[in-house]
């Protein structure tokens, strides 16, 4: 697979309908929920998938809420591995989904840097290299050697939104581009995403942006109850997106 | 360190059985970094913002060695000479012991944030708990310094039970949370579970007496086989005693083993439930 750099086979995912503390402790110790699938229980949020996506190429995923677009990006991500089928991805994958999270708040925003940089493979010396353009991008350089208790959240995301931009990802998974900080730093992340998204990298998006979609990428489909209802085609798939949306 | 541009993960619906343990040893050298990082994380964010900061890691166990020795002085008449230290070292021990099992079973939870947005191998975060309770451990055991050198003790060959207990009650502590972290994720009552058989285990493991003192006591002697077989903590609490104070085990090699060997199997099984079950339980978070 040398061109290839996501590549799904028959992924399918099953997710639980109830979060913790519905389930019965006998449940968990003997494993029944694995064998037989308590339709109760859980729902089917990727059926059977097949996707193919070459490096550089930009594909994009629209489809109404709770169709599974999101939870099909975590698994392309490696979050959530699948219950059936094979994900094979290469290279480094960055997931850009609701930014900010999985700081520690005691630590100072420097330190949430470096230890996010680390959990992203990357090691000591091209962290302190990197950190100076992650600051500087993040604007808040007045701030960056405080706790992140004193962030506001604004701020939080700023930084979350530098950091992760900066890690140079193979693959780039984005969730609903976002929108945080102010018009400027709006303005700035959107190009930084759209740079990203024209250079090498291989990106998938979500979105319900029709013109994000037509502008950015070179297949869309349509996500349906877990399973692609179009072939890729970009008109075709936003004209089903909107008639679908006029339906409601 | 971490994936680089050629590597390809491949993610399958089958999980690992056998192959577990190995699995998980090949992925904590892989990510070793991140396990240095989140062990100084919480080094450094342990005791942010107070003033005795590392001190408190040893104030606790120094007040209960205070209460049970005088609680000692004033209930037994057993003559321990070296009651102080072997009451300090238990509790210090124990305390290493029930940290990384209570802090074990919420890593998980506690880490959803982080778990949610980017994959590295989940067991980082059990591996990186017992670490940082190990440095804990390590650092508080700076105050047995003055009391060793008040009783004249030097160490001898007998101090190579030292590791040996520890590296044993890490591996228990491990496997045990590699099966409560897990069912936490999808039952919250585990940690609650877990914070009360520990407290029993306090009064029922030898922390604050010796083991002598279950072993020739009114308990007969078959009970107390079982006894041991039952809680390797008094084996290894007894261990680490023996290390510093040179004091005969009182547990006969046949014993040792069958502990040792038990402590390991926990560790195998735990190893792979986890391993089997980690990608199911991240879903509940």
């Amino acid at each position: 697979m040398t061109d290839i750099a996501i590549q799904l086979e028959g992924v399918s995912l099953d997710y639980p309908k109830h979060k913790s503390g519905g389930g019965l402790l006998r449940e968990v110790l003997t494993g029944r929920f694995r064998k037989t699938r308590d339709e109760a229980a859980w729902h089917r949020a990727v059926n059977n998938l097949d996707l193919t996506v070459n490096c550089g190429e930009v594909v994009g995923i629209m489809g109404p809420n709770g169709s599974g677009k999101s939870t099909l990006l975590r698994v392309i991500g490696g979050i959530y591995a699948p219950d059936e089928g094979t994900v094979r991805t290469r290279g480094r994958i960055t997931l850009l989904a609701g930014v900010g999270t999985g700081f520690n708040r005691d630590l100072t925003g420097r330190e949430n840097i470096m230890l996010t940089g680390s959990i992203f493979g990357f090691g000591h010396k091209e962290m302190t290299e990197m950190s100076p353009s992650i600051i500087d991008f993040s604007g808040i350089e007045n701030f960056i050697d405080e706790p992140l208790r004193t962030y506001s959240s604004g701020m939080r995301a700023r930084l979350g939104f530098s950091i992760v931009s900066h890690m140079e990802p193979n693959i780039l998974l984005l969730d609903e581009v976002m929108s945080v900080g102010d018009h400027d730093f709006r303005k700035r992340s959107r190009a930084r995403i759209e740079e990203m998204v024209r250079g090498d990298a291989t990106v998938v998006i979500v979105s319900h942006s029709v013109n994000l979609m037509r502008e950015l990428c070179d297949r869309v489909y349509y996500l349906e109850g877990g399973q692609f209802k179009t072939d890729g085609d970009k008109e075709s798939t936003i004209k089903q997106y909107q008639s679908d949306k006029e339906g409601d | 360190m971490g994936r680089d541009e050629d590597s390809v993960l491949e993610l399958h619906a089958e999980t690992p059985t056998l192959s577990a343990p190995f699995k998980m040893f090949q992925n904590l050298r892989e990510y070793r970094h991140l396990l240095r990082h989140f062990i100084s994380r919480d080094l450094k964010t342990r005791y942010h913002g107070s003033i005795i900061g590392w001190g408190w890691s040893i104030a606790e166990p120094l007040a209960l060695t205070v209460t049970f020795y005088i609680l000692f002085a004033i209930l037994s008449d057993s003559t321990d000479p070296y009651r102080p230290f072997n009451i300090l070292i238990g509790i210090l021990a124990w305390t290493f012991f029930a940290r990384t099992l209570s802090r074990g079973t919420t890593a998980l939870q506690r880490n959803s944030g982080l778990i949610q947005r980017i994959y590295f191998p989940r067991e980082i975060f059990i591996f990186s708990q017992v670490g940082f309770q190990l440095v804990q451990l390590l650092l508080s055991m700076i105050v047995l310094i003055p009391l060793l050198y008040h009783y004249d003790l030097i160490p001898t060959a007998d101090i190579l039970y030292f590791p040996l207990a520890i590296l044993m009650m890490g591996m228990l502590a491990v496997g045990l949370a590699f099966f409560t972290s897990i069912i936490q994720t999808k039952v919250r009552d585990m940690e609650h579970i877990v914070t009360v058989a520990l407290r029993i285990g306090f009064y029922l493991t030898p922390v604050f007496y010796n083991l002598d003192m279950i072993t020739s006591s009114r308990i007969p002697a078959e009970y107390s086989d079982i006894y041991l077989y039952a809680n390797p903590m008094a084996t290894y609490l007894t261990m680490i005693r023996s290390a510093f104070t040179g004091a005969p085990l009182g547990i006969s090699s046949s014993q040792l083993v069958v502990t040792i060997s038990s402590t390991v199997l926990i560790f195998l099984l735990g190893s792979i439930f986890f391993m089997r079950r980690e990608r199911k339980a991240v879903k509940n978070l």
